[in-house]
């Protein structure tokens, strides 16, 4: 398919803007734009077409089933989309006065009371533009919780499990703490013995996904509680798996310390592309003077943004946060009600229902009950006949299912990360099982067309070396057109005209 | 699966690096603040120094974030205070002395135009990164970072093709020099072949990333703003080149209008010498805030108190004018600040 830029017509435009009858300001000659952006120049229903055959080369949820584990991609409910739409939402401009934005107000305050209750902590930042910003937000909560106590310099450490997702390590080096990893033990826990002899007066916390990115929960966590905070640490959930447990148990009940809830994949907002997201954090008493500014307040019937936080750790994110995101997790939040538990009984039962029909076909290195996603391994079938998780994957697409998570967690080898969600139907847990299984024979008897596919997609296996060897990250419009300067002088022919 | 997705990001970076004169864009980061950080760790590693300069004409949102990540990084940020509405160039230098950076708005947080290339090249005298926050929707008229010497060019972009919505979701852009590319955050989508020879998208020197490289990675993002960006490239391929400097005209003409109507009715503005894009600061000849209050009472909300951020800005209110709005309504506004 050709790029927009291939279908630039100079002179060509798709919008007009306002021309007020009125003298243009000169702008200094040394600030002004010489050479006009090669922006792509076609009519309004190029555009519209172009953008709908992009749409039409992607596989999203709502295609079809995207069991991408660690990702919760779940249905979005339209009806969000209808609501963030709302003039008094979508066109309120983040600077008014708080007096002309009490509905907003009122609707984060709401947001925040509902995730107090769901995490089982005291207060709530909105701000976090994403989970992983969320994390990097919860550090910079426990450095300013321990310099307040004096103890900043003291206490370095981050203890991670060698199954967290990348982000956590990633966040322990940007809020500048070092990195303690701890291993995992035979049934998928933290292993509680090598965490005892690495928690000390020099821990500053624990940053844990629970259920684990196994999709396991840990059994020991009152122990962890104990090991942690007898050694006066703080410890960070990882929300990424919150749609495991919503209305069954509570981060905070568990002794966590600071969590940050990915609204996007738990409380549903349309991210396959890669966002937006929303990562909130909430936070036990102790920690609340340090929230990021502004925190939204209630003062009687009336809302407000509070910025007066003298222990503040300042801002992460312009405004209060992404408020379209908060929009449709509140009006999918409200939807669901009290039987928000029953959005996570289903996800886990759907996936005990898969991981039921695939254990004995593919490895499965825990065998135990799974909460919401679980992991299989693709060793055997590499081992006796050459097909790798990667494979496995390529040739679900040809079934018309997007691929799970591959090669993570990585103390998996050959690791297959399904999570299936709830808002599938058990027929179409069936039809992916049954795929699951084809393939399963089919890299016995064929290997080739496992190996080979994806088959009928609109490219085939990608050159991922080639793209990293010689990156080319821009459309190169010297070596592809016609000399640059024969559009602008048709430009200024027209200007002329 | 993603091709379509990945195509469309392929062509917004390539959106963004027309627009900037840059080399490189990653395929969006959070807001308009958090590239401000993510541009800081880019300098810190690619210079090996640790101090930041910023000059206060710039946002106070991102001055405040960048604050905010700075200890972390174990960066320390120093402030250029601003001389008459703009940056003097001169006290630039001086502070760049062992800087990594060098972060300046253009136009600026006053909406005063910034004298950019001398900024830069003060930056770059020091060997520290000269780093553009830039408008998006005034680059049709203004000169692309890239042509005066930055390293990087970062900014908000809202306001190319999305919702105001309170605040966000909304996306920043961050585009750099080609040297930069292997130490820049997030996503970055390459083309390449597929098996048959065929054109085809992929995400790229992913090895820079978290998922990767863990504790040793460039950033931390996972989740970015694609849906916003991809919103972006939309209304950017709708404006095309000519649509965009009419844009910026339109935005100039108008906002020249208020401030010249303003100035009739008795409302000065702060830095009557310096020109202006979209946005300008008046004197209200009153407290900023009453005369916010006194213009919404007549159904007009006219700006922003600067006296919010700025000492000795108690009266002054930052009016914004874009091609959203008419004569008319411009006129009320005047009438509703006249005392």
């Amino acid at each position: 398919m050709k790029l927009i830029y291939e279908k630039s017509q100079a002179g060509r435009r798709g919008l007009a803007v306002p021309k007020p009858e009125l003298p243009v300001p000169e702008v200094p000659t040394e600030l002004a734009r010489k050479e006009p952006p090669r922006l792509p120049e076609l009519a309004e229903p190029e555009v519209l077409r172009h953008f709908t055959e992009l749409s039409t080369r992607n596989f999203g949820i709502d295609t079809g089933f995207y069991p991408l584990g660690s990702c919760t991609m779940k249905y979005n409910p339209r009806i969000n989309e209808r609501v963030v739409g709302l003039p008094g939402f979508a066109r309120l401009h983040p600077l008014v006065d708080d007096d002309a934005a009490q509905g907003a107000l009122e609707l984060e305050w709401e947001l925040q009371e509902i995730l107090r209750e769901v995490t089982g902590l005291d207060a709530i930042s909105l701000q976090p533009a994403a989970g992983s910003q969320g994390e990097l937000t919860g550090l910079m909560l426990f450095r300013a919780y321990f310099a307040d106590r004096g103890e900043d310099e003291q206490r370095r450490k981050i203890v991670i499990p060698d199954t967290a997702h990348g982000t956590n390590p990633a966040s322990v080096t940007m809020a500048g703490y070092e990195l303690t990893p701890v291993k995992t033990d035979p049934r998928g826990n933290i292993d509680v013995e090598d965490l005892r002899g690495k928690v000390d007066e020099h821990t500053a916390g624990l940053m844990l996904t629970n259920p684990s990115t196994l999709g396991l929960f840990d059994e020991n966590i009152e122990e962890i509680e104990r090991i942690f905070h007898g050694a006066g640490a703080l410890m960070y959930y990882d929300g990424a798996n919150l749609n495991a447990v919503c209305g069954i148990s509570r981060p905070g009940d568990m002794g966590f310390d600071v969590v940050h809830i990915n609204l996007h994949k738990t409380f549903s907002q349309p991210h396959g592309g890669g966002g937006p997201g929303g990562g909130p954090i909430a936070v036990r008493e102790s920690l609340e003077p340090f929230l990021p500014v502004p925190v939204v307040a209630r003062d009687g019937a009336t809302f407000r943004l509070d910025y007066d936080r003298p222990k503040s750790i300042g801002k992460v994110r312009a405004f209060s946060g992404p408020f379209g995101v908060f929009v449709r997790s509140y009006a999918f939040m409200r939807a669901y009600g009290p039987g928000l538990r029953e959005m996570s009984e289903v996800a886990v039962l759907n996936a005990n229902y898969l991981l039921a029909r695939l254990k004995d076909a593919y490895d499965l290195s825990f065998d135990r009950l799974c909460m919401h996603e679980f992991v299989l391994s693709a060793r055997t079938l590499k081992r006796e006949h050459g097909v790798s998780a990667l494979d496995v994957a390529k040739r679900l697409m040809d079934y018309g299912f997007h691929p799970p998570t591959i090669y993570f967690p990585l103390i998996v080898p050959e690791a297959l990360m399904v999570e299936p969600t709830e808002s599938e139907a058990k027929e179409t847990l069936d039809a992916f099982a049954e795929a699951m299984l084809a393939i399963v024979r089919e890299a016995a008897e064929s290997p080739e067309l496992v190996k080979e596919a994806p088959h009928d997609r609109p490219v085939r296996r990608l050159d991922e070396v080639r793209a990293v060897k010689t990156p080319v990250v821009r459309y190169g419009f010297e070596a592809h057109e016609a000399p640059h300067g024969a559009g602008d002088r048709q430009l200024e022919a027209q200007k002329g005209a | 699966m993603s091709q379509g997705v990945l195509q469309a990001i392929f062509e917004y970076q390539t959106a963004i690096c027309e627009l900037t004169g840059m080399e490189v864009s990653n395929a969006s980061g959070y807001d308009g603040t958090t590239v401000a950080a993510d541009a800081c760790f880019v300098a810190k590693h690619a210079t090996g120094r640790s101090k930041i300069v910023v000059t206060e004409a710039t946002n106070p949102q991102v001055r405040q974030v960048v604050k905010t990540y700075a200890p972390g990084f174990g960066l320390e940020v120093v402030e250029v205070p601003h001389d008459g509405g703009t940056t003097d160039p001169d006290r630039v230098r001086e502070a760049a002395a062992d800087a990594a950076a060098v972060i300046f708005q253009q136009p600026n947080f006053f909406g005063c135009l910034e004298p950019a290339p001398d900024l830069a090249a003060a930056a770059n005298d020091a060997e520290a990164m000269p780093i553009a926050h830039v408008d998006l929707v005034s680059l049709g008229v203004l000169e692309a970072p890239g042509v005066y010497g930055c390293a990087m060019a970062i900014g908000e972009g809202q306001s190319a093709g999305n919702a105001m919505c309170y605040g966000g979701p909304h996306y920043g852009f961050l585009a750099a020099r080609s040297e930069y590319i292997r130490r820049m955050p997030g996503r970055i989508v390459g083309e390449t072949v597929d098996a048959a020879g065929e054109r085809g998208y992929v995400l790229t020197l992913q090895t820079r990333e978290q998922h990767i490289r863990r504790e040793k990675a460039t950033s931390n993002i996972t989740t970015n703003q694609t849906l916003l960006a991809l919103a972006g490239l939309v209304h950017l391929s709708l404006l095309g080149p000519q649509g965009l400097r009419e844009l910026g005209e339109t935005c100039m003409a108008l906002a020249g209008y208020a401030k010249e109507q303003l100035r009739a009715a008795g409302l000065e503005p702060v830095f009557p010498e310096k020109a202006t894009f979209k946005e300008f600061a008046v004197r209200t000849g009153r407290s900023a805030r009453d005369a916010i209050s006194a213009a919404r009472a007549k159904g007009i909300s006219p700006g922003y108190p600067l006296g919010r951020d700025y000492a000795g800005l108690d009266d002054a209110l930052l009016v914004a004018v874009t091609e959203q709005r008419t004569i008319n309504e411009i006129d009320r506004l005047v009438e509703a600040l006249a005392a």
